[in-house]
């Protein structure tokens, strides 16, 4: 109860602090939207195959022109986009492709991301704290240099190339060692076709690009934990809690893992926020219906207003997942709430 | 002024010293009057070595980064002789269609009949060129940034700061991707982009170093003769702060090298018919389960080197921190 009262303290304190975030907020989103806009423009002609195609009058594609907005000047069309965003009239401008407001599509594809964020993140939170903190309670043991082997390795690796060679082990050659004409783990889509309701099929589907998305962000999240944890175990104030007797369990258990979890919490903030619009990659290999694979689909095609959208949406979830994990620190650790 | 920061120097190897003599090499000082004492009352000497020597030892006693070391330059001397050394002409269609590894091809050839190693070489000049330019970029980019945010502080600090974390916040990878599709797959294009985009570690770890080291007296010795600003920032402090920035550096390379890679997989960064380990795999993706060694080569040629440079920078990060203790021979 009194801490919950020093935190609302403390967020009262913070009304200048976040007032001044949100406005650096805007600035990024801005400074972001104006970069993305200059570089698609400069990507080239969307219409250009429809020009190229001899079927198809010139004056059909003027009139494209003019119902996109294209044959206005660079500034117009930005300040365009902008009023279609800023005001959420129209949805976020309409794509060229699909012919359909930008903002719902988004949306949509933003829940499938998220269902394969979730289970990313869930996995690494259990496999990448443990490993942590017994590698860091069993410095330089046998444990603690597999562990930094493997987190070497896994910082290595490309995340495509782990992706491809999952898809060929336990994708392909597992389904011809097992002698099954179905592979056990599907490397394409979110589930088969007539089985959407089907949940063991979707979980086939799921496994592949969780474990892609994974295997770097375990190898970050165990080093991180494992240098956080070996700060508090060579603290003070578990000398003294060893001193007064605490049983170990008690010691490491309470004292030492409510310390260590803080600054690794943020971390993981981050790199959610990281994942939910960064796993462009991994969801085009594994042809997964997300985000990522939308904004490289629309690249690919020049859909301008899409690839704005998705770039505005991944910069406002990483922006506001930013605030929300400092935010989250000064709730976490009352010493920033002294300050 | 030069002359007091010798002292500085100096200082700190008489640190070393006295901190070597418990279980250093019993070796005569050269040169000197009076040996330091070991607790049991005999005395030691300390054979006397250059702050480089004391880095030689160090970095050859880490052997994976010796190894790593070992390893990068044989990829380099190979990327750069790779014209005169391949096998074939990377563009030669030697087959019609892909075969295995043989004792012609040694890493078979790819579904047009091309030789997967000369490829491979050709491939990694681009790739290993990529990656040390963008490292070099950046960091110079960053190490400016942080220059002029650390010493002169207050307005300068808080602009660049500011800037730093927006570019911090904006997503890199979809950035990357349509400034990749705007300079049409040009090799200097990306390098360009790939250096304005990365630079913003190395910014916050020069203005941390400059922050410190800016009080120290050196500096203020430095400002009392009268030297210039751009003569305290180069001449006495930036040298103090070299060694994380060359860490960095190195450590930056492969992660540029896995980011050129990755867009030019995805199609946005190298395109073909010049070849580059990103867009290798590319071509190799559709037809894995058929041509699996198409997959591997190109990929495991990106695991090995980003590892090297991985285990590298983290032997050179030991090996140049003045804090460790002098390793014994």
């Amino acid at each position: 109860m009194k801490s919950l009262r020093s935190f609302f303290n403390h967020l009262r304190r913070l009304g200048p602090f976040i007032v001044r975030r949100v406005f650096y907020s805007v600035m990024v989103l801005a400074l972001g939207a104006v970069i993305v806009f200059a570089a698609v423009s400069a990507t080239g002609d969307p219409l250009a195959r429809l020009r190229a195609d001899p079927r198809i009058r010139p004056a059909d594609v003027a009139r494209l022109e003019r119902q996109m907005g294209l044959d206005q000047p660079r500034y117009v069309q930005f300040f365009y986009w902008l009023k279609h965003t800023a005001t959420g009239e129209g949805e976020w401008g309409k794509s060229f492709t699909m012919k359909v407001p930008v903002m719902p599509v988004i949306w949509q594809r933003f829940q499938n991301t998220l269902v394969l964020m979730s289970a990313t993140v869930l996995l690494c939170l259990l496999v990448a704290l443990p490993l942590g903190v017994f590698s860091a309670l069993r410095q330089y043991s046998k444990l603690d240099y597999t562990v930094t082997a493997l987190s070497f390795f896994g910082f290595s690796m490309p995340v495509f190339f782990f992706g491809l060679i999952l898809q060929l082990v336990l994708g392909y050659y597992l389904m011809v060692w097992l002698g099954r004409s179905e592979p056990l783990f599907y490397t394409a889509s979110m589930y088969t076709t007539g089985m959407e309701d089907d949940l063991v099929n979707r979980l086939q589907h799921l496994v592949l690009p969780v474990l892609t998305l994974s295997l770097a962000t375990i190898a970050g999240w165990s080093r991180y934990q494992r240098s956080a944890m070996l700060d508090v175990v060579n603290s003070d104030y578990l000398r003294t809690a060893r001193a007064k007797g605490l049983p170990e369990r008690v010691v490491i258990g309470k004292h030492a893992l409510k310390n260590a979890l803080i600054p690794v919490v943020t971390i993981v903030a981050l790199d959610f926020a990281a994942l939910l619009g960064g796993a462009v990659v991994t969801e085009t290999i594994f042809a997964w219906p997300g985000m990522g694979r939308l904004f490289y689909q629309s690249l690919v095609q020049g859909d301008f207003p899409m690839i704005m959208g998705c770039v505005l949406f991944t910069s406002v979830v990483l922006v506001l997942f930013n605030l929300f994990a400092d935010i989250l620190y000064g709730f976490l650790d009352p010493r920033i709430r002294q300050e | 002024m030069e002359g007091r920061k010798r002292t500085d120097r100096s200082s700190r190897m008489a640190a070393f010293k006295t901190k070597e003599t418990r279980n250093g090499q019993v070796v005569p000082l050269e040169g000197s009057g009076r040996s330091p004492m070991d607790p049991t009352g005999e005395l030691v000497y300390v054979a006397g070595r250059t702050q480089t020597e004391m880095f030689v030892r160090r970095f050859r006693r880490h052997r994976m980064a010796m190894l790593g070391a070992i390893v990068l330059v044989i990829l380099y001397v190979v990327a750069i002789l790779a014209p005169w050394i391949a096998p074939y002409d990377y563009t030669e269609i030697t087959y019609m269609g892909a075969k295995p590894p043989s004792a012609e091809h040694w890493l078979g050839t790819d579904e047009l009949g091309r030789d997967q190693l000369s490829r491979l070489m050709m491939g990694g000049r681009i790739s290993l060129m990529v990656g040390v330019v963008v490292a070099v970029l950046a960091s110079s980019i960053g190490t400016l940034v942080g220059m002029a945010s650390g010493y002169y502080g207050k307005f300068v600090d808080n602009t660049l700061m500011r800037f730093t974390d927006m570019v911090l916040m904006l997503p890199l990878l979809p950035l990357l991707m349509v400034a990749g599709k705007a300079t049409g797959g040009s090799m200097w294009g990306i390098v360009i982009i790939l250096g304005l985009l990365t630079w913003m570690g190395v910014a916050r770890l020069v203005r941390g170093s400059f922050l410190a080291l800016r009080e120290k007296e050196f500096v203020e010795a430095a400002h009392a003769m009268g030297a210039s600003d751009w003569r305290i920032i180069t001449r006495h402090i930036l040298p103090n702060a070299v060694a994380p920035i060359v860490v960095n550096t190195t450590l930056a390379v492969g992660t540029a090298i896995i980011i050129e890679s990755v867009l030019s997989f995805l199609g946005f960064g190298i395109q073909p018919p010049t070849p580059s380990w990103g867009n290798m795999l590319t071509d190799a993706k559709s037809t894995m389960t058929l041509y699996p060694w198409l997959t591997w080569a190109p990929g495991m040629a990106i695991v090995i080197t980003v590892l090297s440079v991985n285990f590298f920078g983290d032997g050179l990060r030991d090996a140049l921190d003045p804090t460790q203790i002098r390793v014994k021979e």
